[in-house]
């Protein structure tokens, strides 16, 4: 699985902001501490007014999970 | 609303009609309210959210419940309304999604690395009691995987949760922890179907599949009620992100064994209208 790549900055842009009028971004961290979003905020995004054009030039990255060993 | 159908009888209600009647159905107001705040058009669905209310109600359930949310309609725009109170506010408890979601005719699907919904709903607030609160939500996916489907976590003693079937094909249910860390943990090959958590007293704790019960505790509780709201296929903590498809949500009382049964009845009714039942 692939996801884009955020810096810090990049992701306080996108926290609290919505890419389609309805959904929010959710910027979350990878077991290595990247910040990332997912494909599916990418190519939903209706980048209403221009906002957020950017985010198609973030780079790829292998989907790199935080894993949970025991359920909590 | 006064209307007449097409024997020229005065009836009170709404007037939608159907296909296969040629008008002249009532429709809940309820129903009538979520239908349009949610913009459905398509008779089968309409006729479908109606029979489920009034099945509901006919049951004694429709008024236990909190939050009921049905994603039927096929975007976004539609799945975030609450069947119990379809207005567009985080204080009638309609979901806010976040991150990757496929919302389609059969649910709303998460992404299982971004994707959850905030119910908005806070069990110290709206459940302040610790005796009786039901969660649950219908899951058109089978598969095994480390995540939450609806719950929340805050603390080792303030967690409400399902993790319907995790990576040892096990589902892990919790409701304000008792001694041991987890209140329910019993096997389960099977994460598709209606799962339905049921604490009605302190010492009572009951995880059903459907309408049967696969998992109970009488051990007192140890934990407290959890202080953040309530999610959707995540548990408020990285790395618990569900890709299980949901049809079908809800929060409410405490259910008992017979009114489980019935719920199960309704929903599986209602997904069968649909089309969408597992």
């Amino acid at each position: 699985m692939i996801v884009r790549l955020l810096t810090e900055e990049q992701k306080d842009l996108l926290v609290g902001q919505t890419y389609d009028g309805v959904q929010y971004f959710n910027p979350t961290q990878d077991a290595e501490g990247n910040w990332f979003i997912s494909q599916e905020e990418v190519n939903g995004c209706t980048h209403e007014n221009g906002a957020f054009e950017w985010i198609h030039e973030l780079p790829l990255i292998a989907y790199n999970p935080v894993i949970t060993e025991f359920p909590i | 609303m006064t209307y007449f159908n097409e024997f020229g009888q005065a009836r009170l209600g709404w007037n939608i009609g159907t296909p296969s009647s040629g008008g002249g159905s009532t429709v809940d107001t309820d129903a009538q309210a979520f239908i349009t705040a949610a913009s459905i058009t398509d008779s089968t669905q309409q006729s479908a959210i109606n029979t489920l209310v009034t099945q509901l109600k006919t049951y004694g359930i429709w008024t236990k419940l909190k939050a009921v949310y049905p994603f039927v309609g096929g975007t976004a725009s539609q799945h975030k309304f609450n069947l119990k109170d379809p207005r567009d506010l985080d204080a009638a408890y309609r979901l806010v999604f976040n991150g990757g979601w496929t919302h389609s005719s059969t649910g709303a699907q998460p992404n299982g690395t971004t994707g959850y919904a905030d119910t908005k709903l806070i069990p110290s607030v709206n459940y302040p009691t610790v005796s009786g609160i039901s969660i649950g939500f219908y899951s058109r996916t089978n598969i095994a995987q480390t995540s939450n489907d609806i719950g929340i976590y805050t603390s080792d003693i303030k967690a409400l949760a399902i993790q319907t079937r995790w990576t040892d094909n096990k589902i892990y249910s919790q409701c304000y922890r008792d001694p041991n860390p987890y209140s329910i943990i019993t096997s389960n090959t099977d994460s598709s179907g209606l799962f339905t958590l049921s604490r009605t007293s302190t010492t009572s704790l009951k995880q059903f599949r459907n309408s049967s019960v696969i998992g109970t505790s009488t051990t007192s509780m140890g934990g407290s009620i959890p202080t953040s709201a309530i999610c959707l296929s995540n548990n408020g903590t990285n790395g618990s992100y569900s890709s299980r498809e949901q049809a079908f949500a809800f929060i409410g009382n405490g259910l008992s064994d017979a009114e489980t049964a019935n719920f199960y009845t309704a929903v599986q009714t209602f997904q069968t209208t649909l089309g969408r039942q597992v």
